[in-house]
């Protein structure tokens, strides 16, 4: 027994009569009670926040806390970790509000412990769930066919910021922090078809009429929003593709992170806003596509506002531009380019087992030639479903245009779980320039001519993406 | 003697004596950390041979390395030590270590399958930075961490108690890790003294 649980009783004590440093607040999900515990991140100890429930009242169910571990949230998205599997949610605004309420400042990492949860479930995948666990706070959208044309209603909650942007015909809302009820995809569409999508950061309802006819009006009232539209009943021609390509630009770092500091003080932040400036001309002189920066000086830029830049864009492709360094700081041989695409190897099934059981010296299949069969990919959203087959071409593309000019060794096409890469809505890559603690890659990099080379063969490989599948 | 004022003598020994019970209590020493756990010399000391997960000087590949580590003083001093030999140099071989210098294992937790480990800011503070770099110091604590010790399926980073994005500011360490067999050097190498899988 240790000396820390003698302490316990009077711990409890002392939380049951001076509970400033934990609050308890209700909380409604899906209309069904439940209540959570704050412990604030201050001053509070990861041993502490491990052996709480043993600190919670006795009408809990036990079983509910056998399944929990530790819940984070930041940024709205909530994140628990129990023994079966993981989950990611978006935070009840009453979550969140309660949250700044008690003191924990938003954007910082907290715990919490629920009592209990109960998710409404968006995307299952093979070891991970994509749920909110929050009630919808876009309610519904309601068609109703005019004498000459077609009225929309939307009902969402009051406090929602929104924007709305006209196409043509097409008219898209943007809710900040809007969930989309499931009642949406079950609109009546004879009229107009629907796009939904949903996001951790936004989510965004597109109206495209099916008939030739104008937008006669927008109404907005509080928490309601009413269309009106004039239409005839010829079919309307699908619009020719007139839609820009937009590709968002990462320079990784930045400001008061440097990011890698290589051979002669050679830093990333400043090579990678360079390589990022010259893709960005190269862009919109050559292809004629919207260029976005994340960053286009020296400021630092969150991991999570990067892809929300690109998300609120609308981005087709996102480039994350990166050095690399050597793990150890006395030897320097590490050398070369590469480029990724995130993965996610977070396989607790059999295979861990098997690699165990087989990792013995001179036994078959342990090691798989490829990283791509090595990787177990476990997908986290629709979304990274759909966009992972294009971010693996736009990163082979890249890469196979790397080896005509640019004189660096190509370390090929390989994955890693980027936290940078995750949360953005569209195919997706990061290329590591080279090694700024190897004296040569540092060398190459500080050489305007083989800058530009650099620069030209990644343009090359985005050019070859972008023929390939947004033509 | 005035009732109340016999009653309030009455409360304020009794909170007197609360307090202290509490400050007895308090004054005793709290744990130590898991890396300073003081072995005790009356046990006699047993190694076990255990696998680390190190990087290449290339930093493409994570090479298997046996050595025996000290096992007597139970699990978070078993990891503490696995820790220490993973962030030291091994002479006259192609791998290095790539824990950065001066990082502390602070606290090691079991937690069901999960492994917690937390480190100290120097993991942060003095890591070069890179993908590839990160990714070695990750996979290599993960690795070997799963490797040697099948009760555990993932392994959870924090850094001063606290869960972070990245080290770096690119692998993802916000969730438990996994085995991750992609990192593992396909190929063996040249002699070098140190423990090849061949396919």
């Amino acid at each position: 027994m240790t000396v820390r649980s003698h302490i316990r009783p009077f711990f409890l004590l002392f939380i049951l009569l001076f509970s400033s440093a934990f609050s308890k607040i209700e909380l409604n999900y899906s209309g069904e009670k439940s209540s959570a515990t704050f412990i604030q991140e201050q001053g509070t100890k990861l041993y502490n926040l491990l052996d709480i429930k043993k600190y919670i009242t006795a009408d809990i169910n036990k079983d509910i806390l056998n399944d929990l571990l530790i819940i984070s949230a930041k940024n709205g998205i909530l994140k628990i970790n129990y023994k079966t599997g993981m989950v990611y949610g978006v935070a009840h605004k009453k979550l969140l509000a309660a949250v700044k309420k008690n003191g924990v400042f938003l954007g910082t990492d907290f715990y919490l412990l629920l009592n209990k949860i109960i998710p409404e479930f968006i995307d299952i995948g093979a070891n991970s769930i994509f749920i909110t666990n929050s009630r919808p706070n876009i309610y519904s959208v309601n068609i109703e066919e005019t004498k000459n044309g077609a009225t929309i209603s939307v009902l969402f909650s009051e406090i929602l910021k929104y924007k709305i942007r006209q196409d043509g015909q097409n008219l898209a809302i943007d809710f900040d922090n809007g969930i989309l009820s499931r009642q949406i995809a079950h609109t009546d569409t004879s009229l107009l078809n629907i796009e939904q999508m949903q996001s951790a950061q936004f989510s965004r309802i597109t109206f495209m009429p099916k008939f030739i006819g104008k937008l006669k009006g927008v109404d907005r009232y509080p928490g309601k929003i009413i269309i009106n539209y004039l239409l005839n009943k010829k079919i309307r021609q699908p619009d020719k593709p007139t839609k820009t390509v937009t590709i968002v630009i990462d320079p990784g770092h930045g400001g008061k992170d440097p990011g890698a500091i290589g051979y002669k003080g050679l830093k990333e932040k400043n090579v990678v806003l360079d390589i990022g400036r010259r893709l960005r001309k190269m862009l919109k002189r050559e292809l004629n596509v919207n260029a976005i920066m994340t960053r286009d000086a020296d400021y630092f830029v969150t991991l999570d506002n990067r892809t929300k830049i690109a998300n609120r864009a609308n981005a087709d492709l996102f480039i994350a531009i990166h050095c690399n360094a050597a793990p150890y700081y006395k030897v320097n041989t590490a050398k070369g380019i590469e480029v990724y695409f995130v993965s996610e190897a977070r396989d607790r099934s059999s295979k861990e087992v098997e690699a165990r059981e087989n990792a013995q010296p001179g036994k078959q299949g342990y090691v798989e030639k490829k990283h791509s069969d090595d990787l177990q990919m476990i997908l986290l959203s629709q979304a990274y479903r759909a966009h992972l087959t294009k971010s693996s071409a736009l990163a082979k593309d890249i890469s196979s245009s790397l080896t005509s000019d640019v004189s660096m060794e190509n370390r090929g096409v390989r994955q890693a779980m980027f936290y940078v890469l995750r949360g953005a809505n569209m195919p997706s890559v990061l290329i590591e320039l080279g090694f700024v603690t190897n004296p040569s890659d540092a060398k190459k990099l500080t050489d305007k001519k083989y800058k530009q080379r650099l620069t030209k063969d990644i343009f090359e490989g985005i050019k070859l993406y972008l023929e390939q599948f947004e033509k | 003697m005035n009732k109340k004022i016999l009653w309030f003598l009455i409360a304020l020994v009794i909170a007197i004596g609360i307090i202290a019970v509490i400050l007895i209590y308090r004054s005793r020493p709290v744990p130590e950390p898991a890396g300073q756990i003081p072995v005790d010399e009356q046990k006699e000391v047993v190694y076990k041979e255990v696998t680390l997960f190190m990087s290449d000087t290339d930093a493409m590949y994570l090479v298997p390395v046996k050595v025996a580590v000290q096992d007597t003083a139970g699990l978070p001093a078993f990891v503490s030590e696995i820790v220490r030999k993973l962030s030291e140099p091994i002479a006259d071989s192609d791998i290095v270590p790539s824990i950065p210098e001066g990082t502390k294992l602070l606290r090691v937790y079991p937690y069901g399958k999960q492994l917690i480990l937390d480190f100290s800011k120097e993991i942060v503070d003095n890591h070069p930075g890179g993908t590839s770099a990160e990714m070695m110091t990750i996979y290599s604590i993960v690795n070997t961490m799963l490797y040697n010790l099948p009760d555990f399926d993932s392994v959870y980073i924090t850094v001063g108690g606290m869960p972070r994005e990245t080290l770096a500011g690119h692998i993802d360490i916000s969730e438990p890790i996994y085995f991750n067999k992609g990192l593992i050097r396909p190929a063996p190498a040249p002699d070098t003294g140190t423990t090849q899988f061949s396919e």
